[in-house]
């Protein structure tokens, strides 16, 4: 029965794939969107906030992160509104509001889009980065994923031309000290984006302090 | 969002202090592949799927091809068995492969899927190779939880480009560990050709050099082995009527609208029917008028339909009607459904002289109440519904839960009752999950035919949950109806109250429309 086969069959699956490709489609349609829901790396319970700060050169900058008591329907989904404040040298340069939602059959946080002003000397300015799946062909990313996996390459936002952040999980296991605590096993993505060849950064998740 | 530079989680004091470790894992092979899943935060199931993975009693894949002028053969069955493993209840997968004609393996191999993530895990496997239908060996069995094996992701959930993980964890005998590397791979079986494979690229550090690769289609699974490409697929068993008393006394009947359709007789207290996509099934009973009812689901769900005990009568021909053939169980049922999704629909109705294809079935003469007397209809552990058909269905009853009690279920479309009437203690429910109507259609919303509400107890109805002040509807509509023996309902003013679980006061807006 077998031998018969061998020959009608082709498989054209592109062995050769550049093994740098990310992932840019996701299966959002197999999904049930949730929007107020606690993730171990990206909370969307309202009220959730998170301060960070540092020293970029030779100025401290400041951005804080809070999920609101706000949804936005973005594509026929009702997502999270989620604020963040970027503040240099104690003075307000953005404030962005984010878009996100939790697919509850993967536990992957979908990122579709996010409203941008930027500030200078309290005025706005621009609304650099802004972008919103649906319009000009945008589509939702993963900001971060219900299972990590080393290696995993994937867009967080799919805008071609206006916002085309990527990362790779580089570590499950990374050790982060920070002001307020020594963060173990945190997820490390390093970010890069087709946009701007050469801008790299790395974030960290952690599920909690130790 | 990118950010140019380091950002710490601060208390207060914006200083540097930056540093990240390379942490290492248990599994010093190879740390580029994930052997850490955090499998504690997962609860397991042991029939269900996810894309490119099904793990349904039943269900058999068979690939076929050619390695080195020989034949292979390998037939992989869903089995019908479980096996505790490492805590875990975990369904059996057998592989059986043969070369040139010739058993040579037999393996089982034990899954669960995460519900969380929908990642199928694979917890080890027992296996017997064979030779001239001998026993001669057990190559590459392992299992979780002997060996500091733990389990490790067949198929993750969310399919992403880059990701290596271990596959099997058993550092002396499996170690077979999977690459992403493409999520649109074409491949032509003779089974079908499918488009848009996900593919992964295996190795195992335990024999350096070899690799395979493999083949998943979305709604199907492996399709491509290596050398063997899928051939022959079997769905699930789909046993229709899933447990209790019923028999499926009508398969496929064609009905003159184009629909296909299953009859299930009840005949007994209850029975539970498990439906998916393909076809509507029905249940049928008398209510305790006499009218004969039909419970018909189409799409996912496990419906069970439940008589009261009290108002119970054994099976007998159906006294208003010309059917002396068939006999029917009769009472005041609740009917409950799980693991419906937006694709469900439910619709309860009688069978009278403006739905039915026979209509020698009614006497001359005969006087019906021709609405569908129930008790309640429940709606739990589902995604959604698709619509709720109730416009000839009076809910009541004098104990417990009357109407519809489906918590934090929304409802894609409609949902139409006719009426709901509580006496006794009753408590009457017209409750459903917020985020409905999201799908245009014509006559959307919640709607209340011909009814008007009025409860017998006069007890408040229940729109929404405790704590909570958002019914699951904006607006309801009260409107005008034809019973199934084609008596026409007119449109009724609607005045009640309507409160949440905490018997908190609700202000509903009430509209009529005359359609």
């Amino acid at each position: 029965m077998a031998s018969a086969l061998a020959l009608t069959l082709l498989l054209t699956g592109a062995y050769a794939q550049n093994s740098e490709d990310f992932t840019d489609s996701f299966r959002i349609e197999d999904c049930t969107f949730i929007n107020d829901a606690y993730h171990p790396l990206w909370s969307l319970v309202p009220g959730t906030q998170l301060a960070y700060a540092g020293i970029e050169d030779g100025e401290e900058i400041e951005q804080i992160i809070t999920v609101l008591d706000e949804t936005f329907t973005v594509i026929g989904v009702e997502t999270r509104v989620v604020e963040e404040r970027g503040i240099e040298d104690g003075e307000l340069v953005e404030v962005s509001r984010n878009y996100f939602a939790i697919c509850e059959e993967t536990n992957d946080v979908y990122y579709f889009g996010e409203d941008v002003d930027d500030y200078e000397n309290g005025e706005i300015v621009g609304h650099e980065s802004a972008w919103l799946s649906g319009v000009d062909g945008a589509t939702p990313g993963i900001l971060v994923p219900g299972t990590a996996l080393l290696g995993s390459r994937f867009f967080q936002e799919v805008a071609p031309g206006l916002a085309e952040d990527r990362v790779e999980v580089v570590s499950l296991s990374a050790t982060v000290e920070t002001p307020l605590g020594t963060f173990e096993n945190a997820l490390e993505l390093f970010e890069t984006t087709p946009l701007e060849p050469g801008v790299e950064d790395t974030k960290f998740f952690s599920q909690g302090s130790d | 969002m990118i950010k140019d530079g380091p950002l710490d989680l601060v208390s207060a004091v914006p200083e540097i202090d930056f540093e990240a470790i390379a942490g290492t894992g248990y599994n010093q092979v190879d740390p580029e592949f994930t052997d850490d899943f955090r499998i504690e935060e997962c609860s397991f199931i042991n029939v269900g799927r996810n894309a490119y993975f099904i793990l349904e009693p039943g269900f058999q894949i068979t690939l076929e091809g050619e390695e080195d002028g020989k034949p292979i053969l390998k037939i992989v069955t869903v089995l019908d068995q479980t096996r505790l493993v490492d805590g875990v209840e975990t369904r059996v997968v057998e592989e059986q492969e043969f070369e040139d004609g010739e058993l040579i393996e037999v393996s089982r191999n034990f899954f669960a899927i995460c519900q969380e993530t929908s990642d199928v895990f694979y917890f080890g496997e027992d296996v017997d190779d064979y030779e001239d239908g001998e026993i001669v060996g057990h190559g590459g069995a392992w299992l979780a939880g002997v060996n500091g094996a733990r389990p490790g992701i067949l198929i993750p959930g969310t399919i992403l480009l880059g990701a290596k993980y271990y596959q099997e964890t058993d550092l002396e005998v499996a170690l077979d560990r999977a690459e992403n590397v493409a999520l649109d791979s074409e491949v032509v079986t003779p089974y079908a050709t499918f488009a848009e494979t996900f593919e992964t690229l295996e190795t195992t550090p335990l024999e350096p050099g070899d690799e395979s690769f493999k083949n998943y289609a979305p709604g199907i699974g492996l399709v491509f082995d290596d050398v063997i490409f899928l051939t022959e697929l079997t769905e699930a068993s789909t046993d229709l009527v899933d447990s209790g008393s019923g028999d499926l006394v009508g398969e496929d009947i064609t009905h003159p609208d184009g629909n296909v359709y299953n009859q299930i007789l009840l005949t007994g207290q209850s029975v539970t029917m498990r439906t998916d996509g393909s076809e509507i099934s029905r249940v049928s009973f008398l209510d305790p008028n006499g009218d004969i009812v039909q419970v018909e689901t189409s799409g996912n769900a496990v419906v069970t339909v439940t008589l009261d005990s009290d108002s119970f009568t054994d099976a007998a021909p159906p006294a208003k009607y010309n059917q002396p053939t068939v006999s029917y169980v009769g009472g005041l049922a609740t009917v409950q459904v799980t693991g419906a999704d937006s694709s469900t629909f439910i619709s309860i109705f009688t069978v009278g002289s403006i739905n039915a294809v026979n209509q020698a079935l009614f006497p001359e003469g005969e006087e019906y109440d021709a609405m569908a007397d129930i008790a309640l209809l429940e709606i739990t552990n589902s995604a959604g519904m698709g619509g709720i058909l109730c416009a000839n269905t009076r809910f009541n009853n004098s104990t417990g839960d009357v109407g519809l009690k489906a918590p934090g279920v929304p409802v894609a479309v409609r949902v139409l009752i006719g009426d709901i009437d509580a006496s006794g203690d009753a408590v009457p429910n017209i409750l459903f999950g917020e985020g409905s109507f999201t799908v245009a259609a014509s006559n959307p919303g919640l709607r209340i035919a011909g009814g008007d509400l009025i409860q017998t107890n006069e007890a408040d109805i229940v729109v929404a949950e405790s704590g909570s002040t958002t019914p699951g509807f904006d607006t309801l509509i009260s409107q005008n109806n034809v019973k199934s023996d084609g008596t026409e309902q007119v449109t009724q003013s609607i005045d009640e109250t309507f409160v949440n679980e905490d018997g908190d006061e609700i202000t509903v807006t009430i509209d009529e429309e005359t359609i």
